[in-house]
């Protein structure tokens, strides 16, 4: 039944609908007329389903849906129908009547300045009414009151009086017009309609017999000052010099009057004669020398200035409080001032008015795009930058004390052991992600060295990384040194810690020692000996081939161990930023390669880039559902920990050995890669290889050893990887891990569009002379994409700094994962702490501003 | 190319060994594929499967016959026994999954309207800036472009204090404050919702709109100004148009990231939750520490469901929007 009853209403309001929308459209399609040849039936049609639905909806929605409709899904559609709808149609009818007032400039000038005067008119009453500097022209409030008073009378007297007096100006002013048109009766008599007609809605509104709803309150005084601007406008377009500017004066100067009479006695200044003649004086002089200056007319810029001057001079500088003569002049002034500048000119030819009508254009295209980046963003920024600068605490006294501008909220970022510490960076150099990426990149680089000597090419500026990478080496040896010798320091223990994780047995520490000290003097000594000894090239690191991918791999483990060493929510937003960009852009452009021409190459990419269109929410509970761990002993439903537990079954199982033989094979092979890239010079190869073969042989090991994955040597029972609540402070990675898997898929389109627009003949040159594949993906295929890179690189980072959602719903930032964006988040929404929350807000802006500045320097090259 | 693909350059390797080198990239390719769906496969299957189950086994033993996998003295269900749809269910049913269904209708109540607004302001302001001659129109453009790399974070704040209150000004050097924008009431509400949505989307719409429109021929635009038409009717009758892809693929765009957003929603919604959108839902579900564990699976799945079928039917526009919005050309 609720179903049926409900189909029975919508049916019902859209034949009502239908038939008030009719006729709502029939009026406005007279207005319709008023458009342009091309949009016209466009318009009718627009016209009739806008009003047909609104009305539909209106009689759906709110207090009556409830009545109406049988769900309260079906009431929030209606609702959210008409509010869109409502909107469509205020912003739409302000856009077209925007277009429609332009269009008339080259057209119709009286329309033009008529209509014009009508707008402003409104938006200034409107801006003066709704800032409640005058009154309403409402009921008994202001000049109802006066009427009132003058007409003393009852209300039917008021309404008759309203009709005489409406009908009696309104017809003399239709008359008029049917004069200057040489058309009089018609206009004589629509005149008198509208008069009659409106001031019997006056009288109706002033006598109280219509309710009078806030709105309606709101507006009226808004549409009498459009009224007689409008009237002022029509005037202004028909009349020649001199006696333009008597009018436009005197007309001013009377809506100024009118202004100044409604004047709320909180805002009628007492004048003082210095400011009242000194400040629009002062800035006349101004205007009229900016006018100047710019070749513009110099009474034009005096007659603004002087009218800003009058009301900085006579409303601002002085208090409130003076007699309603005061204000009448105020405003009088005001209008008069503001009328001469309307009138001081001739009537503009249509020349000029064709000219407007373009150049107004541009601005009438522009402005809601404008609005809405002017005060949703840039306002917004700026006063985001303001409230960080504001401190508010309690004094000694308990009293709240606000504190501008302050540093404050900064120092409490940069100054808090859980957003930025760097206490413990010695323990980097002795950490094992260390210790393994730099001896990976130290023998990338010994490698670039080599390929670099012979064949010449240089990555550029990269003969920088010799002696850095030998001092960093230096710095290591030495900090491993004082963690040998020194066990009972302090700070070297700190460092053990981080170290336990991969090395520990001491005997490792001398290895890594020598190994430290050997290659980091040898890198300065070939700094130093240079281009001198090495030969013909000089110091060329050339980074095309396998070997770069080691030395990626090696930074990636480098940056890991600063990024666990020094800790705070400043740093893992860093971690963040560098881990997620490189890793999502690495990853597409291995994917956008690999795919490239293989077999159904449209449906990889599609399964990879589907996470894109998955929210970070639902990301955040799909990889929830991998990392869960279940208590030990409980079967693990976690893909992850299920995977963990399962290896280390197998590790204690017989089984292994099929396991180790397969990886010994796969060993072996690395291994003649090795020996038969060395011999044919391949060094890329060797590197390659080597990397994968050492991490493959310590697994193969592990395994052989019965000690791999979950299950602990003496069999007690499993150990489960509490992937994202423990595991400090590597926990991190694996929330990061979620926002990979979701980027690779935007890194890999661009990268595989890039790559596909590389010219073929280039590639197809280089195979003719017998590169391989590894040569023409870096040789040819990098360079080519380059600036892709960068622009990958660039919109990742500030997508990565952005995004809360994932730390929000993974961890909510405890664990010590808690990022800036989130932080933000808490300190802003949840905590209520505004100042801290904006000053966080800023350091992202801070943080994106390089990217913001390459954007503008790339938009600049492209010539928008 | 991993290295460990590349053939060695000796002259000793067969046609055979070859072939099975030059073969390894793809099955990286494919495994790679493989690990990228697992974790959504998983989600999904574990859907169809109740409370007790999801907690006692992974997800692809609804794949296996119940004998092969039950546990001794266990009456949980496992293996195929398990399917079920309660977790749908529930789901629909609002009061036990804290209102999804109610943040299904509120997802498309924020998304579509947060969708055409922006599309319907940017497309004038793209026209303008790519066809209308006026003074300082490309430091305009790009001032506005560059606010692309511009985080959200800092416009939330004022943002939210100026719907709850509307935007005033203390004139400097006096005490006259003026209203610049009234409080009309916006606090909580889904037009609040839809504003904020619009103000972040306008740069990324009019870069996007414009690369476009500007590279429409020319000769178009000037034989309709020659034939009279005004920029309006330039701007209806053909950029519209000839715009339609572009126009698609920004929709699409717009769509997906309103429907996915969960910082605006929660920041600009109304805190008692009449206009939180599927994701604020299950972001709160979620904290509830696993009381509503398994209903997680279906909510996720449901709220996905949309813009994934959004991204199957519609993938041609949504790359194309990606590209041209990265990548010149």
């Amino acid at each position: 039944m609720e179903v049926l009853e409900t189909v029975g209403i919508w049916i019902l309001a859209a034949i009502v609908a239908a038939g008030v929308g009719g006729l709502v459209a029939g009026v406005l399609r007279r207005l319709g007329q008023l458009l342009p040849e091309g949009i016209r039936g466009w318009f009718d049609r627009a016209v009739f389903a806008v009003v047909f639905v609104f009305i539909g909806l209106w009689m759906l929605r709110d207090d009556r849906s409830e009545r109406f409709l049988a769900t309260p899904e079906a009431a929030k559609v209606a609702d959210t129908l008409w509010s869109v709808l409502l909107a469509v149609i205020l912003s739409g009818t302000v856009f077209v009547a925007a277009n429609l007032l332009f269009n008339q400039a080259g057209k119709s000038y009286t329309r033009f300045s008529t209509f014009l005067g009508g707008v402003l008119g409104f938006i200034t009453f409107g801006l003066l009414d709704g800032n409640r500097l005058i009154q309403h022209v409402n009921g008994r409030d202001g000049l109802g009151e006066a009427l009132h008073d003058i007409v003393n009378a009852n209300e039917w007297t008021l309404l008759i009086f309203s009709i005489v007096v409406g009908g009696l100006l309104l017809g003399g002013v239709g008359w008029v017009a049917g004069i200057v048109r040489d058309n009089v009766q018609p206009f004589r008599l629509a005149g008198l309609v509208v008069g009659v007609v409106g001031g019997f809605l006056w009288g109706l509104f002033f006598a109280e017999r219509v309710p009078v709803d806030t709105a309606i309150a709101v507006i009226w005084t808004p549409l009498m000052g459009a009224a007689m601007c409008a009237a002022l406008g029509y005037a202004l377009a028909r009349i020649d010099q001199p006696l333009r500017l008597v009018v436009g004066v005197v007309g001013g100067a009377a809506i100024g009057l009118f202004a100044g009479g409604l004047a709320f006695t909180s805002i009628v200044p007492r004048i003082e004669v210095v400011n009242a003649i000194a400040w629009p004086l002062v800035l006349a002089a101004i205007g009229a020398g900016i006018s100047y200056l710019r070749g513009k007319p110099i009474l034009g810029g005096a007659l603004v200035g002087a009218l800003v001057g009058w009301i900085i001079g006579v409303f601002l500088m002085t208090n409130p409080g003076g007699p309603r003569l005061e204000a009448l002049s105020a405003f009088g002034v005001t209008g008069a001032l503001a009328g001469a500048r309307f009138s001081y000119r001739e009537r503009p030819s249509s020349v000029a008015l064709a000219e407007m009508e373009n150049r107004s254009r541009s601005y009438i295209f522009l402005a809601p795009a404008l609005f809405f980046v002017g005060v949703g963003l840039i306002a917004s920024l700026i006063r985001t930058v303001l409230l960080s600068l504001e401190n508010s605490f309690r004094d000694d006294a308990g009293q709240r004390v606000q504190e501008f501008p302050s540093f404050e909220n900064y120092r409490q970022i940069f100054g808090t052991d859980t957003n930025w510490d760097l206490s413990n960076w010695r323990a980097l150099f002795t950490s094992a992600p260390f210790e393994i990426g730099m001896l990976l990149v130290a023998a990338a680089i010994v490698v670039a060295l080599l390929i670099g000597r012979r064949s010449g090419n240089a990555l550029r500026g990269s003969r920088y990384l010799l002696p850095v990478l030998g001092l960093i080496l230096l710095a290591g040896a030495w900090f491993e040194f004082r963690l040998i010798n020194d066990s009972g320091d302090e700070e070297a223990l700190s460092g053990a810690v981080l170290a336990q994780a991969g090395t520990g047995a001491p005997g490792w520490r001398y290895i890594y020692l020598i190994l430290f000290l050997v290659v980091g003097l040898g890198l300065l000594a070939v700094t130093l000996t240079g281009g001198r000894v090495a030969g013909t090239n000089g110091i060329n690191l050339d980074f095309t081939g396998g070997h770069s991918a080691a030395a990626v791999f090696g930074a990636f483990l480098l940056v890991t161990g600063i990024f666990a060493a020094i800790r705070g929510t400043v740093i893992n937003s860093l971690w963040w930023v560098f881990m997620v960009t490189a890793m999502a852009s690495a990853f597409g452009l291995a994917i956008a390669a690999l795919a490239d021409k293989a077999r159904l190459e449209n449906v990889a990419k599609s399964v990879i880039f589907m996470p894109l269109a998955i929210s970070f929410v639902g990301a955040g509970i799909i990889w929830r559902f991998m990392y869960i761990a279940r208590p030990t002993g409980n079967p693990q439903t976690g893909v992850l920990n299920w995977a963990w537990v399962e290896i280390g079954n197998l590790s204690m199982s017989n089984g292994r050995w099929i396991v180790v033989a397969v990886l010994a094979l796969l060993l072996a092979g690395l291994l003649a890669a090795i020996v038969l890239g060395f011999r044919s010079g391949a060094f890329g190869l060797v590197t390659g290889s080597v990397a994968v073969f050492l991490p493959l042989a310590w697994l193969t090991w592990r395994l052989a050893a019965g000690r791999l994955g979950g299950t602990g040597v003496d069999g007690a029972g499993d150990r489960t990887i509490i992937f994202i609540s423990q595991n400090l402070p590597y926990n991190n990675l694996w929330l990061m891990v979620v926002l990979i898997w979701i980027q690779t898929g935007f890194a890999m389109v661009i990268f595989s569009a890039a790559i596909k627009a590389v010219p073929q003949e280039f590639i197809e040159a280089a195979r003719v002379d017998g590169a391989t594949e590894s040569e023409i993906f870096w040789r040819i295929i990098v360079p080519q994409i380059l600036p892709t890179i960068g622009v990958v690189v660039t919109t990742l980072t500030v997508n990565v700094l952005k995004i809360f959602d994932v730390v929000k719903v993974m961890t909510n930032g405890n664990f010590e994962t808690q990022i800036v964006a989130n932080e933000m988040f808490f300190q802003a929404f949840t905590a209520g702490n505004r100042g801290l929350g904006s000053a966080l807000a800023v350091v992202l802006f801070l943080a994106v501003l390089p990217v913001l500045y390459l954007n503008i320097r790339r938009l600049q090259q492209e010539g928008a | 190319m991993t290295a460990v693909g590349q053939p060695p350059t000796s002259p000793s390797n067969t046609g055979a060994i070859y072939r099975f080198l030059s073969g390894i990239p793809t099955w990286v390719l494919w495994v790679i594929v493989l690990v990228w769906t697992l974790p959504t496969a998983s989600l999904f299957i574990n859907s169809f499967r109740g409370r007790e189950a999801q907690r006692d086994s992974v997800f692809w033993e609804l794949f296996l016959p119940p004998d092969s996998v039950r546990n001794e003295g266990s009456d949980i269900p496992a293996g195929w026994d398990a399917f079920t749809l309660d977790n749908y269910d529930a789901v629909w049913n609002s009061t036990a999954s804290g209102g999804l269904k109610e943040g299904l209708v509120n997802s498309f109540a924020i998304a579509i309207p947060a969708t055409i607004i922006p599309i319907a302001i940017a497309a004038f302001a793209a026209y303008a800036f790519a066809w209308i001659d006026f003074k300082g129109r490309e430091p305009l453009f790009i001032s506005v472009v560059a606010l692309l790399a511009i985080p959200n974070q800092t416009a939330l704040l004022p943002l939210l204090q100026t719907y709850a209150g509307g935007a005033h000004w203390t004139i400097w050097g006096t005490d006259k404050t003026i209203t610049l924008l009234p409080d009309v009431g916006l606090q909580g509400t889904s037009t609040a919702i839809w504003l904020s949505h619009t103000a972040f989307a306008m740069p990324f719409a009019i870069f996007l709109l414009h690369n476009y429109i500007k590279s429409l021929p020319k000769d178009v635009f000037e034989s309709a100004r020659i034939d009279g038409a005004d920029h309006f009717t330039i701007f209806w009758r053909l950029v519209v148009p000839l715009s339609i892809p572009v126009l698609a693929a920004f929709a699409i765009f717009q769509f997906l990231w309103t429907w996915n957003d969960l910082l605006i929603a929660t920041v600009m919604g109304d805190a008692a939750g009449s206009t939180s959108p599927m994701t604020v839902r299950i972001a709160a579900l979620t904290g509830e520490f696993g009381r509503n564990e398994h209903l997680l699976t279906a909510g996720a799945f449901v709220q996905a469901a949309v813009p994934l079928a959004v991204f199957f039917l519609l993938q041609r526009f949504f790359v194309r929007g990606l590209l041209a919005g990265s990548v010149k050309g």
